[in-house]
Protein backbone atom coordinates (compact mmCIF):
# COMPACT_ATOMS: atom_id res chain seq x y z
CA UNK A 1 0.00 0.00 0.00
CA UNK A 2 2.67 2.37 0.82
CA UNK A 3 6.48 2.15 -0.36
CA UNK A 4 8.98 4.47 0.84
CA UNK A 5 12.18 4.27 -0.89
CA UNK A 6 15.88 6.13 0.09
CA UNK A 7 13.59 8.70 1.31
CA UNK A 8 15.67 12.23 2.44
CA UNK A 9 13.30 14.95 3.56
CA UNK A 10 14.18 17.98 5.89
CA UNK A 11 13.50 21.65 6.12
CA UNK A 12 14.73 23.75 3.72
CA UNK A 13 18.30 23.01 3.72
CA UNK A 14 18.41 21.26 6.79
CA UNK A 15 17.80 17.15 6.34
CA UNK A 16 16.37 15.78 9.07
CA UNK A 17 15.10 11.90 7.33
CA UNK A 18 18.07 9.95 6.04
CA UNK A 19 17.47 7.43 3.28
CA UNK A 20 14.24 6.14 5.18
CA UNK A 21 13.22 2.54 3.64
CA UNK A 22 9.58 1.24 4.77
CA UNK A 23 6.75 -0.53 4.26
CA UNK A 24 3.44 -0.85 4.65
CA UNK A 25 0.97 -3.69 3.69
CA UNK A 26 -2.76 -3.34 3.14
CA UNK A 27 -4.56 -3.88 6.13
CA UNK A 28 -1.65 -4.05 8.58
CA UNK A 29 -1.22 -1.95 11.42
CA UNK A 30 2.71 -1.02 11.86
CA UNK A 31 4.44 1.29 14.69
CA UNK A 32 6.93 3.74 14.25
CA UNK A 33 8.30 4.50 17.06
CA UNK A 34 11.39 6.65 17.99
CA UNK A 35 12.29 9.10 20.97
CA UNK A 36 11.52 13.19 20.79
CA UNK A 37 13.64 15.15 17.88
CA UNK A 38 14.30 11.72 16.06
CA UNK A 39 12.11 12.57 12.48
CA UNK A 40 8.78 10.91 13.31
CA UNK A 41 6.19 14.04 12.29
CA UNK A 42 8.77 15.25 9.51
CA UNK A 43 8.41 11.85 8.00
CA UNK A 44 4.82 12.31 8.71
CA UNK A 45 4.38 15.82 7.02
CA UNK A 46 6.29 14.85 4.08
CA UNK A 47 4.36 12.13 3.32
CA UNK A 48 0.76 14.28 3.42
CA UNK A 49 2.53 16.14 0.88
CA UNK A 50 2.79 19.32 3.38
CA UNK A 51 7.09 19.00 2.89
CA UNK A 52 9.00 18.25 -0.26
CA UNK A 53 11.20 15.27 -0.35
CA UNK A 54 14.64 16.14 -1.15
CA UNK A 55 14.88 12.80 -2.63
CA UNK A 56 13.92 9.18 -2.54
CA UNK A 57 10.39 8.01 -3.81
CA UNK A 58 7.21 7.35 -2.58
CA UNK A 59 4.90 5.23 -3.78
CA UNK A 60 1.19 4.93 -2.22
CA UNK A 61 -1.57 2.83 -3.95
CA UNK A 62 0.46 2.78 -6.71
CA UNK A 63 0.93 6.12 -7.50
CA UNK A 64 4.26 8.32 -6.95
CA UNK A 65 3.02 11.12 -4.46
CA UNK A 66 6.65 12.51 -3.37
CA UNK A 67 6.05 16.34 -3.76
CA UNK A 68 2.52 15.82 -4.70
CA UNK A 69 -0.27 18.67 -2.94
CA UNK A 70 -1.81 17.44 0.23
CA UNK A 71 -5.02 17.85 -1.18
CA UNK A 72 -4.52 15.05 -4.00
CA UNK A 73 -2.77 12.70 -1.23
CA UNK A 74 -5.91 13.12 0.57
CA UNK A 75 -8.09 12.46 -2.31
CA UNK A 76 -5.87 9.37 -2.86
CA UNK A 77 -6.85 7.87 0.28
CA UNK A 78 -3.73 8.75 2.76
CA UNK A 79 -4.73 10.74 6.01
CA UNK A 80 -3.11 11.64 8.92
CA UNK A 81 -4.25 12.61 12.60
CA UNK A 82 -1.43 15.17 13.41
CA UNK A 83 0.44 15.76 16.83
CA UNK A 84 -0.88 18.27 19.07
CA UNK A 85 -4.27 17.62 17.28
CA UNK A 86 -4.68 20.48 15.43
CA UNK A 87 -8.95 20.48 15.70
CA UNK A 88 -10.02 23.83 14.47
CA UNK A 89 -11.16 25.64 17.63
CA UNK A 90 -13.65 27.70 16.50
CA UNK A 91 -15.48 25.08 14.97
CA UNK A 92 -18.27 22.80 16.71
CA UNK A 93 -17.19 19.38 16.94
CA UNK A 94 -19.27 18.67 14.32
CA UNK A 95 -18.47 20.43 11.72
CA UNK A 96 -14.78 19.57 12.76
CA UNK A 97 -15.61 16.14 11.79
CA UNK A 98 -17.38 16.88 8.88
CA UNK A 99 -14.23 19.36 7.68
CA UNK A 100 -12.22 15.65 8.13
CA UNK A 101 -14.57 14.34 5.15
CA UNK A 102 -14.20 17.31 2.78
CA UNK A 103 -12.70 15.62 0.53
CA UNK A 104 -15.30 12.79 -0.16
CA UNK A 105 -18.28 13.53 -2.34
CA UNK A 106 -20.24 10.41 -1.17
CA UNK A 107 -23.23 12.45 0.89
CA UNK A 108 -24.99 9.63 1.66
CA UNK A 109 -21.79 7.91 3.05
CA UNK A 110 -20.04 10.57 4.69
CA UNK A 111 -23.50 11.03 7.33
CA UNK A 112 -23.08 7.20 7.73
CA UNK A 113 -19.77 7.45 9.06
CA UNK A 114 -20.32 10.48 10.91
CA UNK A 115 -22.78 8.11 13.41
CA UNK A 116 -20.08 5.50 13.03
CA UNK A 117 -17.77 7.92 14.63
CA UNK A 118 -20.33 9.11 16.92
CA UNK A 119 -20.92 5.47 18.08
CA UNK A 120 -17.02 4.87 18.54
CA UNK A 121 -16.74 8.34 20.77
CA UNK A 122 -20.03 8.82 22.75
CA UNK A 123 -18.59 11.60 24.39
CA UNK A 124 -18.60 13.70 21.01
CA UNK A 125 -22.04 13.33 20.57
CA UNK A 126 -22.99 15.09 23.94
CA UNK A 127 -20.67 17.76 22.94
CA UNK A 128 -21.73 18.10 18.71
CA UNK A 129 -22.22 21.43 18.88
CA UNK A 130 -19.89 22.81 21.24
CA UNK A 131 -16.79 24.64 19.73
CA UNK A 132 -13.94 22.06 19.48
CA UNK A 133 -11.92 24.21 21.81
CA UNK A 134 -14.16 23.97 24.28
CA UNK A 135 -13.32 20.03 25.03
CA UNK A 136 -11.34 18.58 27.31
CA UNK A 137 -7.81 17.41 26.25
CA UNK A 138 -8.87 13.52 26.08
CA UNK A 139 -12.45 14.68 24.43
CA UNK A 140 -10.45 17.14 21.58
CA UNK A 141 -8.14 13.79 20.65
CA UNK A 142 -11.57 11.64 20.00
CA UNK A 143 -11.99 14.69 18.00
CA UNK A 144 -9.11 14.75 16.02
CA UNK A 145 -8.84 11.00 15.44
CA UNK A 146 -12.67 11.11 14.37
CA UNK A 147 -11.94 13.59 11.99
CA UNK A 148 -9.66 11.34 10.75
CA UNK A 149 -11.62 8.83 9.89
CA UNK A 150 -13.97 10.61 8.74
CA UNK A 151 -11.96 11.08 5.39
CA UNK A 152 -12.44 6.85 5.33
CA UNK A 153 -9.23 6.55 3.94
CA UNK A 154 -6.63 3.80 2.85
CA UNK A 155 -4.08 4.52 5.29
CA UNK A 156 -4.54 6.55 8.40
CA UNK A 157 -1.42 7.74 10.54
CA UNK A 158 -1.96 8.54 13.92
CA UNK A 159 0.70 10.42 14.97
CA UNK A 160 1.26 10.56 19.29
CA UNK A 161 -2.33 10.02 20.04
CA UNK A 162 -1.59 9.03 23.56
CA UNK A 163 1.12 11.98 24.30
CA UNK A 164 -0.51 13.79 27.95
CA UNK A 165 -3.81 11.68 27.97
CA UNK A 166 -4.97 9.74 31.01
CA UNK A 167 -4.27 5.79 30.36
CA UNK A 168 -8.37 5.38 30.07
CA UNK A 169 -8.91 7.84 27.16
CA UNK A 170 -5.84 6.15 25.37
CA UNK A 171 -7.44 3.03 25.82
CA UNK A 172 -10.96 4.23 24.40
CA UNK A 173 -8.59 5.44 21.72
CA UNK A 174 -7.33 2.52 21.03
CA UNK A 175 -10.20 0.76 20.90
CA UNK A 176 -11.56 2.39 18.97
CA UNK A 177 -8.89 2.18 15.88
CA UNK A 178 -8.89 -1.46 16.46
CA UNK A 179 -12.66 -1.34 15.48
CA UNK A 180 -11.82 1.07 12.43
CA UNK A 181 -8.79 -1.59 11.72
CA UNK A 182 -11.63 -4.48 11.61
CA UNK A 183 -13.51 -2.36 8.74
CA UNK A 184 -9.93 -2.47 6.34
CA UNK A 185 -8.32 0.69 7.28
CA UNK A 186 -4.95 0.25 7.20
CA UNK A 187 -2.75 2.37 10.22
CA UNK A 188 0.34 4.00 11.10
CA UNK A 189 0.84 4.31 14.74
CA UNK A 190 3.89 6.52 15.10
CA UNK A 191 4.17 7.11 18.84
CA UNK A 192 6.90 7.80 21.38
CA UNK A 193 4.94 5.47 24.06
CA UNK A 194 6.35 1.83 22.42
CA UNK A 195 4.58 -0.62 24.61
CA UNK A 196 1.41 0.90 23.37
CA UNK A 197 2.34 1.16 20.34
CA UNK A 198 3.99 -2.46 19.34
CA UNK A 199 1.24 -3.93 21.56
CA UNK A 200 -0.89 -2.30 19.09
CA UNK A 201 0.80 -3.37 16.18
CA UNK A 202 1.59 -6.35 13.85
CA UNK A 203 5.23 -4.51 12.84
CA UNK A 204 7.33 -1.89 13.64
CA UNK A 205 10.05 -0.01 12.55
CA UNK A 206 12.53 2.22 14.84
CA UNK A 207 14.02 5.72 14.00
CA UNK A 208 16.56 7.11 15.38
CA UNK A 209 18.46 10.65 14.62
CA UNK A 210 16.73 10.13 11.22
CA UNK A 211 17.14 7.04 10.20
CA UNK A 212 15.50 3.52 10.63
CA UNK A 213 18.00 1.65 12.45
CA UNK A 214 14.87 -1.63 13.10
CA UNK A 215 12.33 -3.69 12.19
CA UNK A 216 10.36 -6.48 12.77
CA UNK A 217 7.24 -8.00 13.96
CA UNK A 218 6.25 -6.33 16.69
CA UNK A 219 6.18 -9.21 19.14
CA UNK A 220 9.55 -10.05 18.57
CA UNK A 221 10.46 -5.94 19.17
CA UNK A 222 8.40 -6.04 22.82
CA UNK A 223 10.85 -8.84 23.62
CA UNK A 224 14.24 -7.22 21.97
CA UNK A 225 16.11 -7.08 25.20
CA UNK A 226 18.17 -3.42 23.32
CA UNK A 227 14.38 -2.14 22.61
CA UNK A 228 13.69 -2.57 26.38
CA UNK A 229 16.72 -1.83 27.49
CA UNK A 230 16.57 1.84 25.16
CA UNK A 231 13.06 2.68 25.29
CA UNK A 232 11.85 0.98 27.55
CA UNK A 233 13.60 1.10 30.45
CA UNK A 234 13.80 -2.33 31.40
CA UNK B 1 -33.25 67.92 20.15
CA UNK B 2 -36.84 67.07 18.43
CA UNK B 3 -38.28 63.91 18.31
CA UNK B 4 -38.22 64.42 14.96
CA UNK B 5 -34.55 65.19 14.89
CA UNK B 6 -34.06 62.21 16.81
CA UNK B 7 -36.32 59.87 14.63
CA UNK B 8 -34.27 61.08 11.53
CA UNK B 9 -31.43 60.57 12.78
CA UNK B 10 -32.03 56.98 13.61
CA UNK B 11 -33.09 56.26 10.46
CA UNK B 12 -29.59 57.79 9.06
CA UNK B 13 -27.89 56.12 11.01
CA UNK B 14 -29.46 52.46 10.44
CA UNK B 15 -29.58 53.62 6.23
CA UNK B 16 -25.18 54.18 6.58
CA UNK B 17 -24.89 50.86 8.56
CA UNK B 18 -26.19 48.99 6.03
CA UNK B 19 -24.52 50.16 3.37
CA UNK B 20 -20.71 50.46 5.82
CA UNK B 21 -21.76 46.71 6.19
CA UNK B 22 -21.23 45.98 2.98
CA UNK B 23 -18.23 47.94 1.82
CA UNK B 24 -16.37 46.00 5.18
CA UNK B 25 -17.78 42.66 5.10
CA UNK B 26 -15.07 41.67 2.43
CA UNK B 27 -11.52 43.31 4.21
CA UNK B 28 -13.37 41.43 7.29
CA UNK B 29 -13.00 38.52 6.24
CA UNK B 30 -9.76 38.61 4.37
CA UNK B 31 -7.71 39.81 7.17
CA UNK B 32 -9.55 37.11 9.48
CA UNK B 33 -9.39 34.12 6.89
CA UNK B 34 -5.90 35.00 5.29
CA UNK B 35 -4.26 37.43 7.16
CA UNK B 36 -3.93 40.39 4.77
CA UNK B 37 -5.10 43.81 5.45
CA UNK B 38 -6.53 44.36 2.03
CA UNK B 39 -5.99 48.28 0.53
CA UNK B 40 -7.08 47.25 -2.64
CA UNK B 41 -10.35 46.85 -1.16
CA UNK B 42 -11.55 50.53 -1.77
CA UNK B 43 -10.09 50.43 -5.45
CA UNK B 44 -12.87 47.00 -5.69
CA UNK B 45 -15.28 49.14 -4.35
CA UNK B 46 -14.43 52.25 -7.05
CA UNK B 47 -14.49 49.62 -9.66
CA UNK B 48 -18.23 48.60 -8.58
CA UNK B 49 -19.11 52.11 -8.83
CA UNK B 50 -17.64 52.28 -12.09
CA UNK B 51 -19.84 49.35 -13.41
CA UNK B 52 -22.98 50.79 -12.38
CA UNK B 53 -22.24 54.34 -13.34
CA UNK B 54 -21.57 52.67 -16.70
CA UNK B 55 -24.14 50.04 -17.14
CA UNK B 56 -26.31 52.80 -16.00
CA UNK B 57 -25.22 56.25 -18.49
CA UNK B 58 -24.68 53.57 -21.16
CA UNK B 59 -26.95 51.05 -21.46
CA UNK B 60 -29.49 52.35 -19.07
CA UNK B 61 -29.53 49.74 -17.00
CA UNK B 62 -31.65 50.22 -13.19
CA UNK B 63 -28.78 50.52 -10.70
CA UNK B 64 -29.90 47.67 -8.48
CA UNK B 65 -29.98 45.55 -11.73
CA UNK B 66 -26.36 46.44 -11.66
CA UNK B 67 -25.60 45.33 -8.67
CA UNK B 68 -25.20 41.43 -9.39
CA UNK B 69 -23.23 42.39 -12.73
CA UNK B 70 -20.71 44.14 -10.36
CA UNK B 71 -20.53 41.39 -8.00
CA UNK B 72 -19.70 38.81 -10.94
CA UNK B 73 -17.06 40.99 -12.73
CA UNK B 74 -15.41 41.62 -9.18
CA UNK B 75 -15.51 38.41 -8.21
CA UNK B 76 -13.23 37.05 -11.07
CA UNK B 77 -11.19 40.25 -10.52
CA UNK B 78 -10.47 39.52 -7.08
CA UNK B 79 -10.13 35.29 -7.99
CA UNK B 80 -7.79 36.67 -10.70
CA UNK B 81 -5.54 38.52 -8.25
CA UNK B 82 -5.24 36.34 -5.60
CA UNK B 83 -4.64 33.42 -7.93
CA UNK B 84 -2.03 35.01 -9.50
CA UNK B 85 -0.41 37.73 -8.01
CA UNK B 86 -0.73 37.81 -4.09
CA UNK B 87 -0.38 34.25 -3.95
CA UNK B 88 3.05 34.04 -4.53
CA UNK B 89 3.50 35.69 -1.16
CA UNK B 90 0.96 34.18 1.22
CA UNK B 91 4.08 33.31 2.99
CA UNK B 92 5.53 36.38 3.55
CA UNK B 93 5.16 38.81 6.78
CA UNK B 94 1.97 40.40 6.92
CA UNK B 95 3.78 43.80 5.90
CA UNK B 96 4.61 42.40 2.38
CA UNK B 97 0.75 42.09 1.55
CA UNK B 98 0.50 45.09 2.91
CA UNK B 99 2.92 46.75 0.84
CA UNK B 100 1.79 44.67 -2.39
CA UNK B 101 -2.38 45.09 -2.34
CA UNK B 102 -0.86 49.01 -1.96
CA UNK B 103 0.70 49.00 -4.68
CA UNK B 104 -1.94 47.25 -7.01
CA UNK B 105 -4.43 50.08 -5.30
CA UNK B 106 -2.77 52.66 -6.60
CA UNK B 107 -2.55 50.88 -10.18
CA UNK B 108 -6.35 50.21 -10.07
CA UNK B 109 -6.82 53.73 -9.50
CA UNK B 110 -4.18 54.88 -12.22
CA UNK B 111 -5.26 53.40 -14.33
CA UNK B 112 -9.23 54.09 -13.58
CA UNK B 113 -8.38 57.84 -14.04
CA UNK B 114 -7.44 57.00 -17.39
CA UNK B 115 -9.79 55.45 -18.66
CA UNK B 116 -12.65 56.94 -16.94
CA UNK B 117 -11.66 60.38 -16.29
CA UNK B 118 -10.48 61.99 -12.95
CA UNK B 119 -14.31 63.82 -13.62
CA UNK B 120 -16.80 63.68 -10.54
CA UNK B 121 -19.68 60.97 -11.43
CA UNK B 122 -23.07 60.40 -10.47
CA UNK B 123 -26.41 58.66 -11.24
CA UNK B 124 -29.58 59.86 -10.97
CA UNK B 125 -32.21 57.78 -11.53
CA UNK B 126 -36.21 58.60 -12.21
CA UNK B 127 -36.89 57.85 -8.31
CA UNK B 128 -33.44 59.44 -6.98
CA UNK B 129 -35.17 62.68 -5.17
CA UNK B 130 -38.40 60.86 -3.60
CA UNK B 131 -38.36 59.62 -0.43
CA UNK B 132 -41.31 57.69 1.73
CA UNK B 133 -42.08 59.95 4.33
CA UNK B 134 -42.52 58.24 7.44
CA UNK B 135 -44.19 60.59 9.75
CA UNK B 136 -45.13 64.59 9.34
CA UNK B 137 -45.75 67.41 11.45
CA UNK B 138 -46.97 70.20 9.41
CA UNK B 139 -46.78 72.81 12.24
CA UNK B 140 -43.25 72.71 12.34
CA UNK B 141 -42.92 71.78 8.79
CA UNK B 142 -40.86 68.84 9.12
CA UNK B 143 -40.88 64.95 8.93
CA UNK B 144 -39.35 62.16 8.78
CA UNK B 145 -38.39 61.19 5.48
CA UNK B 146 -36.46 57.69 3.75
CA UNK B 147 -35.18 58.37 0.43
CA UNK B 148 -36.68 55.23 -1.70
CA UNK B 149 -32.95 54.86 -3.18
CA UNK B 150 -30.99 54.55 0.13
CA UNK B 151 -34.18 52.45 1.87
CA UNK B 152 -34.03 49.96 -1.45
CA UNK B 153 -29.59 49.92 -0.73
CA UNK B 154 -30.30 49.21 2.97
CA UNK B 155 -32.50 45.95 1.34
CA UNK B 156 -29.96 44.60 -0.73
CA UNK B 157 -27.14 45.32 2.04
CA UNK B 158 -28.92 43.59 4.77
CA UNK B 159 -29.90 41.06 2.19
CA UNK B 160 -26.55 40.58 1.26
CA UNK B 161 -25.16 40.39 4.89
CA UNK B 162 -27.22 37.46 5.33
CA UNK B 163 -26.22 35.58 2.65
CA UNK B 164 -22.62 35.67 3.52
CA UNK B 165 -23.43 34.60 7.00
CA UNK B 166 -24.98 31.38 5.49
CA UNK B 167 -22.72 30.90 3.37
CA UNK B 168 -20.00 31.41 5.55
CA UNK B 169 -22.02 29.15 8.38
CA UNK B 170 -23.60 26.74 6.36
CA UNK B 171 -22.06 26.03 3.77
CA UNK B 172 -19.13 23.31 2.96
CA UNK B 173 -16.97 26.27 1.21
CA UNK B 174 -17.93 28.21 4.16
CA UNK B 175 -16.87 25.71 6.69
CA UNK B 176 -13.75 24.91 4.89
CA UNK B 177 -12.59 29.14 4.75
CA UNK B 178 -12.74 29.20 8.27
CA UNK B 179 -11.21 26.18 8.88
CA UNK B 180 -8.41 27.52 6.82
CA UNK B 181 -8.31 30.73 8.40
CA UNK B 182 -8.20 29.31 12.35
CA UNK B 183 -5.22 26.37 11.16
CA UNK B 184 -3.75 26.41 7.68
CA UNK B 185 -1.95 23.31 7.66
CA UNK B 186 -4.74 20.96 9.62
CA UNK B 187 -7.10 22.33 6.58
CA UNK B 188 -4.77 21.08 3.76
CA UNK B 189 -4.48 17.70 6.06
CA UNK B 190 -8.66 17.58 5.38
CA UNK B 191 -7.98 17.98 1.51
CA UNK B 192 -8.62 21.49 1.62
CA UNK B 193 -6.79 22.95 -1.06
CA UNK B 194 -5.57 26.05 0.16
CA UNK B 195 -4.75 28.41 -2.88
CA UNK B 196 -8.52 27.94 -4.33
CA UNK B 197 -10.07 28.72 -0.69
CA UNK B 198 -8.03 32.01 -0.81
CA UNK B 199 -8.58 32.72 -3.99
CA UNK B 200 -12.28 31.80 -3.45
CA UNK B 201 -12.11 34.02 0.09
CA UNK B 202 -10.95 36.79 -2.16
CA UNK B 203 -12.93 36.53 -4.80
CA UNK B 204 -16.33 36.88 -2.45
CA UNK B 205 -14.26 39.71 -0.41
CA UNK B 206 -14.10 41.49 -3.95
CA UNK B 207 -17.51 40.61 -5.01
CA UNK B 208 -19.09 42.12 -1.66
CA UNK B 209 -16.89 45.47 -2.40
CA UNK B 210 -18.26 45.44 -5.81
CA UNK B 211 -21.98 45.31 -4.76
CA UNK B 212 -20.84 47.90 -2.27
CA UNK B 213 -19.54 50.11 -4.76
CA UNK B 214 -23.04 49.89 -6.88
CA UNK B 215 -24.80 50.95 -3.98
CA UNK B 216 -22.53 53.69 -2.73
CA UNK B 217 -22.78 55.23 -6.84
CA UNK B 218 -26.27 55.73 -6.52
CA UNK B 219 -26.05 58.14 -3.25
CA UNK B 220 -23.19 59.75 -3.55
CA UNK B 221 -20.98 60.56 -6.76
CA UNK B 222 -17.52 59.82 -6.72
CA UNK B 223 -14.44 59.85 -8.69
CA UNK B 224 -11.80 56.74 -9.15
CA UNK B 225 -9.99 58.07 -5.85
CA UNK B 226 -13.10 57.60 -3.70
CA UNK B 227 -12.82 53.81 -2.53
CA UNK B 228 -9.52 55.06 -0.18
CA UNK B 229 -11.87 56.49 2.25
CA UNK B 230 -13.99 53.23 1.88
CA UNK B 231 -11.01 51.04 2.76
CA UNK B 232 -10.35 53.03 6.35
CA UNK B 233 -14.27 53.48 7.03
CA UNK B 234 -14.21 49.22 6.64
CA UNK B 235 -10.33 49.10 8.68
CA UNK B 236 -12.28 51.37 11.85
CA UNK B 237 -15.64 49.24 11.69
CA UNK B 238 -13.52 45.87 11.75
CA UNK B 239 -11.83 47.26 14.52
CA UNK B 240 -15.11 48.42 16.41
CA UNK B 241 -16.41 44.88 15.35
CA UNK B 242 -13.97 42.45 15.98
CA UNK B 243 -12.69 40.38 13.41
CA UNK B 244 -14.65 37.66 14.86
CA UNK B 245 -17.72 37.02 12.00
CA UNK B 246 -20.24 38.17 10.20
CA UNK B 247 -22.36 40.23 12.79
CA UNK B 248 -19.36 41.42 14.41
CA UNK B 249 -19.00 43.12 10.98
CA UNK B 250 -22.48 44.60 11.26
CA UNK B 251 -21.92 45.50 14.92
CA UNK B 252 -19.13 47.59 13.90
CA UNK B 253 -20.84 49.15 11.02
CA UNK B 254 -23.98 50.36 13.58
CA UNK B 255 -21.38 51.74 15.95
CA UNK B 256 -19.06 53.80 13.04
CA UNK B 257 -22.38 54.91 11.85
CA UNK B 258 -23.83 55.90 15.00
CA UNK B 259 -20.80 58.10 16.03
CA UNK B 260 -20.97 59.89 12.46
CA UNK B 261 -24.15 61.07 12.56
CA UNK B 262 -24.40 62.23 15.80
CA UNK B 263 -21.20 63.82 15.42
CA UNK B 264 -22.70 64.54 12.50
CA UNK B 265 -25.50 66.62 14.55
CA UNK B 266 -23.34 68.42 16.10
CA UNK B 267 -20.53 69.31 13.94
CA UNK B 268 -20.42 68.10 10.83
CA UNK B 269 -16.49 69.25 9.99
CA UNK B 270 -15.32 66.53 12.51
CA UNK B 271 -16.93 63.21 11.47
CA UNK B 272 -14.07 61.59 10.77
CA UNK B 273 -12.39 62.98 13.53
CA UNK B 274 -14.61 61.19 16.13
CA UNK B 275 -14.89 58.04 13.90
CA UNK B 276 -11.25 57.81 14.25
CA UNK B 277 -10.21 59.03 17.83
CA UNK B 278 -13.09 56.15 18.41
CA UNK B 279 -10.66 53.69 16.80
CA UNK B 280 -7.86 54.70 19.04
CA UNK B 281 -9.94 54.14 22.24
CA UNK B 282 -10.82 50.85 20.99
CA UNK B 283 -7.43 49.76 20.15
CA UNK B 284 -6.11 51.25 23.76
CA UNK B 285 -9.42 49.95 25.78
CA UNK B 286 -10.57 46.36 23.97
CA UNK B 287 -8.47 45.59 20.78
CA UNK B 288 -10.74 42.53 20.37
CA UNK B 289 -13.71 44.75 19.60
CA UNK B 290 -17.18 44.74 19.98
CA UNK B 291 -17.91 41.19 19.79
CA UNK B 292 -14.62 40.31 20.65
CA UNK B 293 -12.84 37.07 18.37
CA UNK B 294 -9.68 36.47 17.21
CA UNK B 295 -10.48 34.87 14.08
CA UNK B 296 -13.19 33.89 11.71
CA UNK B 297 -16.10 31.78 13.14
Amino acid sequence: MLKIEHLNAGYGDLQVLWDINLEIRSGEVVALIGSNGAGKSTLLWTLSGLLKPMSGSIIFAGQSIGGVSPDRIVSLGLTQVPQGRRLFAGLTVKENLLQGAYSRSDKADVAQDLDFVLELFPRLRERLNQPAGSLSGGEQQMCAVGRGFMARPKLLMLDEVSLGLAPIVVDAIYEAIGKVRARGMTVLIVEQDVQIALEQADRGYVLDVGSLIMSGAATDMLANPKIRAAYLGI
Amino acid sequence: MSGILIGQSAINVLLLSGVLTIAALGFSIVWGVMNIINLVHGAAIMLGAYVTFIAFTFAGIDPFLTIPISMVLLFGLGYLIQRNIINYVMRAPMLTTFLLTFGLEIIIINLAQFFFKSDLRAITTGYSGSSLTLYADPAANSSIEVPYIKLGALIVALLLTLLTHLLMSRTRLGRAIRSTGMDKDAAQLTGARISTIYALTFAISAGLAGAAGSLIAMTQSFQPGFGGTYTLYAFVIVVLGGLGSVPAVFLGALAFSLITVLTGLWQPGLTQAAAFALLVIMLVVRPSGIAGKAFYQ
